[in-house]
């Protein structure tokens, strides 16, 4: 396949729906004739890959019960090396030894095993990655569990680039026994001071200035109980302002919070408000209902960080088990500058719907101040505090695009979920597929209603073993790959989503969200089946099918897809279909094109200098998928179809797309055609001569019209072989018109025999010629005559193969037990063959009894007559 | 009674005898071996009778094997031409079953008036022939089972006889069949009386009458166009 593009117009569209999303979009379309886009270029979305990457964690800790967990995802198709250092509290480095990280999967590692160990200088601090590649090819997460006390912190690591040097968060606090650790990690080779300002919501502040050594790491406890300013039991809200001096981003802070007795835990993240994009955030995937028969409180709170009051407003799109989908309206709250508070959201979701009816839901906020002015967390609290699913709020258009690469395993009783949620007020489509070892499963093009969050359950998926588009499962015994999902459409950010492990015995769950650095593009696309035979009369399904690879290059299993469909020659293939299937019906014999059209994306991944953040550019074009459908007359039936040699057979033969002029071909030798003629288009007829010293057996038969041959068809050359009995009346039949005609007082035995020729295995045979050969015939002691053999001629029945041997003295003077005996010999006496004894039987014919071979009772029907066995 | 019977048909056989010949005369195309008849087939009211199996079936020597399966239908003016007789003295017979019209040829008891019988010479041509079908006959269907397992029976040798109260004509008084096959007997037979015995190796003799006793046979009429059904039960003999 080659490609050719024909660039008719260049547009660059940028798209600001409704939230103001911003992405742009370059249109153009083609006529290409083959559809496969080259393979990535050297620098992926735009970037080189060997471009370095430098990713932070604000802290780890292998002391205290808790381990601490790395886990990289590496979503190209090429294995990358990864650099870990170790800084403990002080700042003190340890370099360790590199981690490959193969293409297309991910590497879990204990940072025990990279050097940090417990009681060392390295029990505790802070770790940097460094790599090279393509933007987001290298996603990466740590997670602090302390098992004892059903404790979990995740951190996902970010290049530590930041907007500014101001960093905002807030949290809940469970509860009076609740402990916060504010952490701050200095990630440069330079000091950096800070000024923190802590507050437990209410209006009492603590101050904290802090100067930190290159990589230190600083953890400020934050003893709320102690110091006799506990929060309220239920909404109390934590928060911290951080400004420091040196450069964007060489300070990263997290606040941990943790209840022991209960189990609760909560990692709070820290943004500038300098990277704000709009006033508004979204969280996919809010649990509600029950977990382990305890229901779940959702929790939302916020800060206003601004120097104006603001005004919030949020809604829940929920989709329930039944499929409707419904908002919730949730209370505006107003929050004066600098304050924070819980937004009471609960009461207002059971007031207008039953949680357990709810299958997913996710949480949509605006707010009347500048972009960023607000902070937002959210999550679903169990009643004993042990279950914490956090939903993380998404500032829509500063994320990168609709896209993840996540890891997937189940493990004991967890599993991993994933949530896509569309973000846009219209209908979008997106991809889903994981991969397995040995296999990839793909649930191929879905689509997600406005505002509609999917959730999937990886372990649902594989227990229940529900198929994929292509019939596939998960096998029940894989445990661990990768997932892929992707909006497809030219907004690349009309779709965002999350994964969600979740242990629910252990009481764990950490939220992993990791964006590819585009949507993928279009490689190539076709239409399946590849090979399309239609015999006339008959149908099928023809389904238009892509193949994209992601950003990285690495392909992602293919999928269907269409929208509109044609054919070239509506009389010979009709078409019928919009989407990504359509029925085809051959009408007649020939040859038509069809041909799928649909719109394909191409995204590359660039930086806009005007917005400050990365944006993936979308192409799109038509493509147009052909294929060749031949439509091949059909035979359905030959009649007869059989034969035997010496013999003009005429046959009919039935079918489909029997056009004018249409032939017959039989294969093999012993046959010739003649006088083929086209009834109908259903219908033709032939003469098939089967020379006398054909052999037997089976040849076939093809018709052709308009070029193209049909299926065969069976027509079998039998080879008379023997007799057999069809009825027989014995010798209870008398001559009783002697006397009327001879006026004689003579009532002779007659004898019928009705036998049939068939071939060595018993078929019929057909019409055939058979003759008399009689020998040691005896003197007539009726003194009436002998018998005239039969000369060879078909039989007069008009039964073809079926005759009847009348056997008797006749009428005759001499009566009694007078009469004649002879050999007889049955022949097949084939046009242009030899001569072959069906059957040789001893005639014994007299006055008062006919015997056939010793029998006078009648042969029973059945009888086989001459010779046995096929040779 | 008996002599009058006989007196007429004697005269019948010589009025019906009396067209051994008919007009002959050379046919084209007429292989060797064969002769030609033409004709038609009428009613007892003379009125031409279509959809009439006819064929022709040499009487005075035995015949060539396959001379019953030369045959013709009759058209709608009764016509019919049977293209290769067996030259020589040939029968020429009638069968219309789904008219109640029995095959002349093979159904015993026939009346001998309505056999025809026509000289046939190698390669000529005979016209004229007239064929009487015969009255419409009844149809007798028999089959046999054990009286107590209600199963066929092998061997069942069934005896119809004309009986005393039937009109004398020539032929066998009885017509006797052997292994009867387990579909039974079912054939046409002309409307007359009868008088039925059916046995079987191991079995009692059974007659048609009130009890299957010989001591209580009956006599069995069978009209035309009727359809007799019998199912015989024999039992099997004491030991």
């Amino acid at each position: 396949m080659t490609y050719s593009l024909r660039m008719k117009s260049i547009s660059i569209i940028m798209f600001l729906v409704t939230l103001g999303l911003l992405s742009s979009s370059f249109t153009y379309t083609s006529k290409t004739q083959t559809y496969e886009t080259p393979p990535p270029a050297p620098s992926c979305c735009g970037q080189s890959p060997d471009k370095p990457h430098f990713l932070a964690a604000s802290y780890y800790n292998v002391g205290n019960n808790l381990t601490a967990t790395l886990m990289l995802n590496n979503k190209g198709p090429v294995p990358v090396e990864v650099k870990p250092t170790l800084f403990s509290l002080t700042g003190e480095r340890l370099e360790t030894a590199p981690v490959i990280v193969e293409g297309e999967s991910f590497r879990n590692i204990d940072l025990r095993d990279l050097g940090a160990l417990p009681g060392t200088l390295f029990q505790e601090g802070s770790l940097q990655l460094f790599h090279r590649g393509p933007d987001l090819v290298i996603g990466a997460q740590l997670y602090l569990v302390d098992n004892q006390h059903s404790l979990s912190f995740d951190e996902k690591l970010v290049e530590f680039q930041g907007a500014a040097t101001q960093l905002e968060a807030v949290w809940w606090l469970p509860s009076r026994r609740a402990s916060v650790n504010l952490i701050l990690s200095n990630t440069s080779d330079l000091e950096v001071t800070a000024q923190a300002v802590l507050n437990a919501g209410t209006p009492d502040q603590e101050r904290v200035d802090v100067t930190l050594s290159p990589h230190e790491t600083r953890v400020i406890k934050m003893q709320w109980e102690r110091r006799g300013r506990g929060p309220k039991q239920k909404d109390d809200v934590g928060s911290a302002s951080i400004n420091y001096t040196g450069e964007k981003g060489s300070l990263v802070a997290r606040a941990l919070i943790a209840d022991k007795d209960s189990g609760y835990s909560f990692s709070a993240q820290f943004y500038s408000p300098q990277g704000g994009k709009s006033s508004g955030y979204q969280g996919v995937g809010l649990r509600l209902g029950k977990v382990r028969g305890q229901e779940l409180t959702p929790i939302v709170v916020a800060r206003n960080v601004g120097d104006v009051p603001t005004s919030i407003s949020g809604r829940l799109p929920y989709t329930t088990e039944s499929g409707s989908t419904g908002v919730v309206q949730l209370p505006t709250v107003r929050l004066a500058a600098g304050e924070a508070s819980s937004i009471e959201i609960e009461r207002a979701i059971k007031k207008a719907v039953r949680t357990k009816d709810i299958a997913t839901a996710s949480l949509e906020f605006d707010y009347t101040t500048a972009p960023g002015s607000v902070m937002m967390t959210a999550e679903s609290v169990s009643e004993d505090g042990n279950q914490v699913f956090r939903v993380p709020m998404w500032d829509v258009p500063a994320q990168r695009n609709g896209t993840g690469g996540y890891p997937w395993f189940i493990e004991g009783d967890s599993s991993t979920f994933v949530y896509i949620k569309n973000v846009t007020n219209q209908e979008q489509k997106y991809l889903f597929s994981l991969t397995y070892e040995g296999g990839d499963y793909s649930l191929g093009l879905k689509s997600i209603k406005a505002g509609e969050t999917v959730v999937l359950d990886i372990r649902a998926m594989r227990d229940k073993q529900i198929p994929d588009e292509r019939g596939i499962k998960i096998p029940l015994e894989a445990k661990r790959g990768k997932i892929n999902w992707s909006v497809r459409g030219p907004n690349s950010l009309a779709l965002l989503g999350r994964s969600e492990q979740v242990d629910l015995a252990k009481g764990m769950s950490s939220s992993y969200a990791c964006f590819m650095c585009c949507p993928p593009s279009h490689q190539s696309s076709r239409i399946d089946p590849l090979s399309v035979n239609l015999l006339a009369g008959t149908g099928g399904t023809v389904r238009g099918v892509q193949k994209d690879r992601n950003c990285y290059g690495a392909p992602i299993p293919e999928y269907y897809i269409g929208d509109t469909w044609s054919s070239s020659n509506s009389s010979v293939v009709s078409i019928d279909g919009v989407g990504d299937s359509a029925d085809i019906t051959a009408v007649g014999s020939g040859s038509a094109t069809i041909t799928g059209s649909w719109e394909v994306y191409t995204f590359t991944s660039t930086y806009s200098y005007e917005y400050g953040l990365h944006i993936c550019e979308t192409s799109s074009s038509m493509v147009e998928p052909s294929r060749l459908v031949p439509v091949l007359p059909r035979i359905d039936s030959i009649s007869p179809a059989y034969g035997a040699p010496g013999n003009v057979v005429q046959v009919s033969i039935d079918g489909a797309g029997f056009a004018a002029g249409s032939t017959v071909q039989v294969g093999g030798s012993g046959i010739t055609v003649s006088n083929a003629n086209v009834v109908s288009s259903a219908q033709m007829t032939a003469n098939f001569t089967i020379a006398g010293n054909a052999s037997g057996g089976t040849v076939s038969v093809t018709v052709t019209s308009s070029g193209q041959t049909s299926n065969t068809a069976a027509f079998s050359i039998r080879v008379p072989h023997h007799l057999v009995v069809m009825s027989d009346t014995a010798n209870n039949n008398f001559r009783s018109d002697c006397q009327a005609t001879f006026n004689l007082n003579s009532f002779p035995r007659v004898r019928q025999i009705t036998y049939k020729v068939v071939d060595c295995a018993g078929n019929e045979v057909g019409p055939v010629t058979v003759k008399e050969n009689f020998t040691n015939m005896t003197t007539n002691t009726c003194n009436n005559g002998g018998p005239t053999p039969n000369s060879c001629h078909y039989p007069f029945s008009n039964l073809g193969n079926i005759f009847t041997d009348t056997i008797t003295v006749n009428c005759n003077s001499v009566n009694g037990s007078c009469g004649l005996s002879w050999t007889e010999e049955w022949q097949w006496c084939p046009t242009g063959g030899t001569i072959t004894t069906l059957a040789t039987l001893a005639y014994s014919v007299h006055y008062d009894v006919v015997t056939i071979d010793q029998n006078t009772s009648g042969f029973a029907a059945g009888t086989l007559l001459g010779p046995t066995g096929c040779p | 009674m008996k002599h009058k019977i006989a007196l007429l048909f004697s005269l019948f056989v010589l009025v019906i005898g009396s067209f051994y010949t008919f007009s002959q005369s050379v046919g084209r195309d007429i292989p060797p071996g064969c002769g030609v008849i033409r004709g038609r087939v009428i009613d007892q009211n003379s009125v031409p009778v279509s959809g009439v199996r006819v064929y022709a079936m040499v009487a005075d020597h035995p015949p060539r094997a396959t001379s019953s399966d030369v045959h013709a239908i009759t058209d709608e003016n009764g016509a019919f031409f049977l293209g290769c007789a067996e030259p020589g003295r040939n029968g020429v017979y009638t069968v219309k079953e789904d008219d109640f019209y029995p095959d002349t040829f093979l159904t015993p008891f026939v009346d001998p008036r309505f056999f025809t019988a026509v000289d046939v010479t190698d390669q000529q041509v005979v016209r004229g022939v007239e064929v009487y079908l015969p009255p419409k006959a009844g149809k007798l269907n028999i089959r046999v089972r054990d009286a107590r397992s209600e199963k066929p029976i092998d061997g069942v040798v069934l005896t119809i006889c004309r009986s005393n109260e039937s009109v004398k004509l020539p032929g066998p008084e009885c017509s006797v069949l052997t292994n009867l096959p387990e579909s039974g007997f079912s054939r046409l037979l002309p409307a007359m009386a009868y008088m039925i015995k059916a046995s079987a190796p191991g079995y009692q003799d059974w007659y048609y009458g009130s009890d299957g006793s010989k001591k209580h046979m009956e006599v069995m009429q069978l009209t035309p166009k009727m359809t007799k059904n019998l199912i015989i039960a024999l039992r099997q003999q004491s030991k």
